[in-house]
């Protein structure tokens, strides 16, 4: 073996084993250094990760060649073999995000995987160093053009964290970390938190799903790909990484962008990014049959519920209340990219004129016909790719300072919160047994006091709140109003980050 | 609302930056208007231009970081460009007839040293790339407030021919990375 810091702890590896296991064990490594010709630092890194993984294995009992066979480092493929890099121009939805943010706001979210084992980061690790191959934009970093921001691929070795500080926290864009989503655990837990610039939510959930495949099959459990697994041997098909907002097709027209200031609940904001997460367990066919009782689907009965709730936790006496309602343009297009390609709409109705589930439920029935509709989100898009065409040629020094300004008042301040449903996420049977549920949360952008989103797998449908204030209002009402349905509740989260 | 904890409790809250970066705002705003305002008053020479522009150097270094490639390498050149400013104001407003000889030396002094960090960084030379040539552009730009035609201050000269041979140097190496780098920065397409 050559130049390599851990040449003492691989020489360890081999002592005690026979002469056949040593030489599997010195080819292992040696391939290992040959599938990685990254610099020093990166290529020690990809080591470590796999000697501790050789480690992991050998004191579960595995026999060197199974163990070989897990890891097999051929798997890699030429992805680190290179340090080659290719910058990409941000999506329109992604274009908007860098000039909005500040150190303290960034726009983040999250996808988890809860599993039923404790979570073995030596595999973990592994399955993202193997993972990520097949999903290079996401070891994409930002950086500043002199028209607009752009992504750069790199090929820095993915790192996994232990969970221990508030789910999504600005990342650090500092050149030396500069990785744009991060890969957490936390007992049955895998968290993939992610700047908005690479992906939403779908795309996001397509990466957790590939990298939580590789993680069991390096646990021994064989996952077929499809349902959203992706085939790590395959290689990134362009359709993956296409910006689909400039297929729209409409007249664009800005009011689509436009709306009245919304009420925002009551409460001061705390000064982390978010005060606390709730999740409302319950079960998705109960859910579902309360939603048919009142003839609506799972979304607008949330809302409908929602918007109860909000009326209790706002003390003013008139006003608007709006909450966005993001909305997959893939459904339309079977669009497959795994980048921005998502529109939205406001939901919205006076404070005053807030009565019951029904009435609620009935205008918001006919708000998702008249606005949530196929041209109306093509409207929209055309519109942004308007506004970016004609914005194209101002410098980004010009045009960051002003969007600072401009963003609130396009953006957050004309919603009081947000509802996004990822839908029922599907995944291969084999996989079922292994994961016992999904989450998905929204990082709360100032001034706004909450987002709320559902994530359905199996029977399992899990409605999640994350707030920006101390006040405990909505989710109260919300629990009542849940209950006052029939539906069993079980509630999870986390504690008060400000208490 | 009780609830099954299952989220870990955040070891460390960072709000003292936070804070003190709010307090600052305030504290530098008001500086520089009173210094304004004194200055004014009394008449004299224009110092508080030059408090003015260390206040602004000072927010800009210490407390507004760039939130997009942010890296040592390219607030070293940052830096810079902040004192090469503030050398030349002071020249102006307060003791005139050094800084022609002065900016040129810092100048190279300081490109010599980011050549050299640059350089034996190697692994990660492609990302100093901007900030180098950056640094290499200020220092032309400031070619004609130093030089004029004849040549008299002939020490600020031979700086900066030699500043630009370093600048050449840096283009000749690493043009092929140059190029790439200026086709990603002026993109303007969204396709």
């Amino acid at each position: 073996m050559k130049n390599n810091r851990y040449n003492a702890q691989i020489i360890k590896l081999t002592g005690g084993q026979s002469a056949e296991d040593t030489k599997k064990i010195e080819a292992f490594f040696e391939l290992l250094e040959e599938k990685c010709d990254l610099p020093f630092v990166s290529k020690n890194l990809l080591t470590e990760h796999f000697l501790r993984a050789f480690e992991y294995y050998l004191d579960q009992g595995k026999t060197v060649s199974e163990t070989v066979k897990l890891l097999d480092p051929a798997k890699l493929g030429d992805f680190f073999m290179d340090d080659s890099r290719q910058y990409y121009s941000l999506d329109n939805a992604a274009i908007v995000y860098p000039l909005g943010m500040t150190f303290d706001q960034m726009p983040m979210f999250r996808v988890s995987a809860v599993l039923y084992e404790d979570i073995v980061p030596e595999l973990l690790q592994i399955a993202l160093d193997l993972t990520i191959k097949r999903f290079p934009l996401f070891l994409s970093i930002i950086k500043n053009g002199f028209f607009w921001h752009y992504l750069e691929t790199t090929k820095l070795i993915p790192i996994i964290e232990e969970e221990n500080d508030i789910p999504c926290k600005p990342i650090s864009l500092i050149l030396r970390s500069n990785r744009s989503f991060r890969l957490l655990y936390y007992k049955k837990r895998i968290s993939l938190e992610v700047f908005h610039v690479l992906s939403d939510g779908s795309g996001a959930m397509i990466f957790l799903k590939t990298l939580v495949s590789e993680y069991l099959r390096l646990l021994g459990h064989e996952i077929p790909c499809g349902e959203g697994v992706k085939d790590l041997n395959e290689p990134v098909p362009e359709e993956e990484l296409a910006n689909e907002f400039i297929k729209a097709e409409g007249s664009g027209s800005l009011s689509t962008f436009t709306d009245k200031k919304a009420l925002q609940l009551d409460g001061k904001l705390v000064h982390t990014n978010m005060s606390r997460i709730i999740h409302f367990n319950m079960s998705a066919a109960q859910l579902k049959k309360a939603a048919k009782r009142y003839d609506a689907t799972v979304t607008t009965y949330l809302l409908a519920l929602e918007f109860l709730a909000i009326r209790k936790a706002i003390s003013a006496n008139k006003g608007a209340v709006n909450v966005q309602i993001p909305v997959n343009m893939r459904k339309f297009d079977g669009s497959v990219t795994m980048r921005n390609y998502s529109m939205y709409f406001n939901a919205s109705c006076e404070l005053n004129d807030i009565k019951d589930r029904k009435q609620l439920i009935e205008l918001f029935s006919e708000q998702f016909k008249e606005r949530g509709n196929e041209e109306v989100m093509n409207n929209m898009m055309k519109t942004t790719d308007k506004l970016i065409s004609s914005l194209s040629f101002v410098p980004l020094i010009i045009k960051t300072p002003l969007m600072q300004v401009i963003y609130p008042y396009m953006a957050n301040n004309i919603v009081t919160g947000v509802l996004s449903n990822l839908g029922v996420i599907e995944t291969p049977v084999e996989m079922k047994e292994y994961v016992d549920k999904f989450l998905f949360i929204l990082n709360p952008s100032r001034p706004n006091r909450f987002m709320s989103s559902l994530a359905t797998y199996k029977d399992k449908a899990v409605f999640t709140i994350t707030k920006a204030n101390r006040e405990e209002t909505l989710e109260n009402e919300l629990l009542r109003l849940l209950e006052e349905d029939g539906l069993n509740i079980e509630l999870e989260g986390s504690v008060d980050y400000e208490s | 609302m009780n609830r099954k904890i299952t989220y870990p409790v955040p070891h460390r809250q960072y709000r003292f930056y936070r804070v003190f970066r709010e307090f600052a705002r305030y504290a530098f705003i008001i500086a520089g208007a009173v210094c304004l305002l004194i200055n004014y008053l009394l008449k004299g020479k224009a110092w508080s231009i030059i408090v003015v522009w260390s206040l602004f150097a000072s927010w800009s270094l210490l407390f507004s970081l760039r939130l997009v490639e942010f890296s040592i390498f390219s607030h070293a050149v940052k830096v810079v460009f902040y004192l090469v400013v503030l050398l030349i104001l002071i020249d102006r407003f307060l003791a005139p007839g050094w800084a022609k000889t002065v900016v040129p030396i810092v100048l190279f002094g300081y490109l010599l040293v980011m050549f050299i960090v640059f350089f034996a960084t190697y692994g990660r030379r492609r990302r100093h790339l901007v900030s180098i040539t950056m640094l290499g552009l200020f220092n032309l730009m400031l070619i004609p407030y130093s030089s004029s035609w004849p040549i008299r201050n002939w020490v600020a000269f031979a700086f900066q021919i030699a500043s630009i041979v370093l600048f050449i140097v840096m283009i000749i190496i690493n043009f092929k990375d140059l190029r790439y780098e200026l086709k990603a920065r002026f993109m303007m397409k969204t396709k």
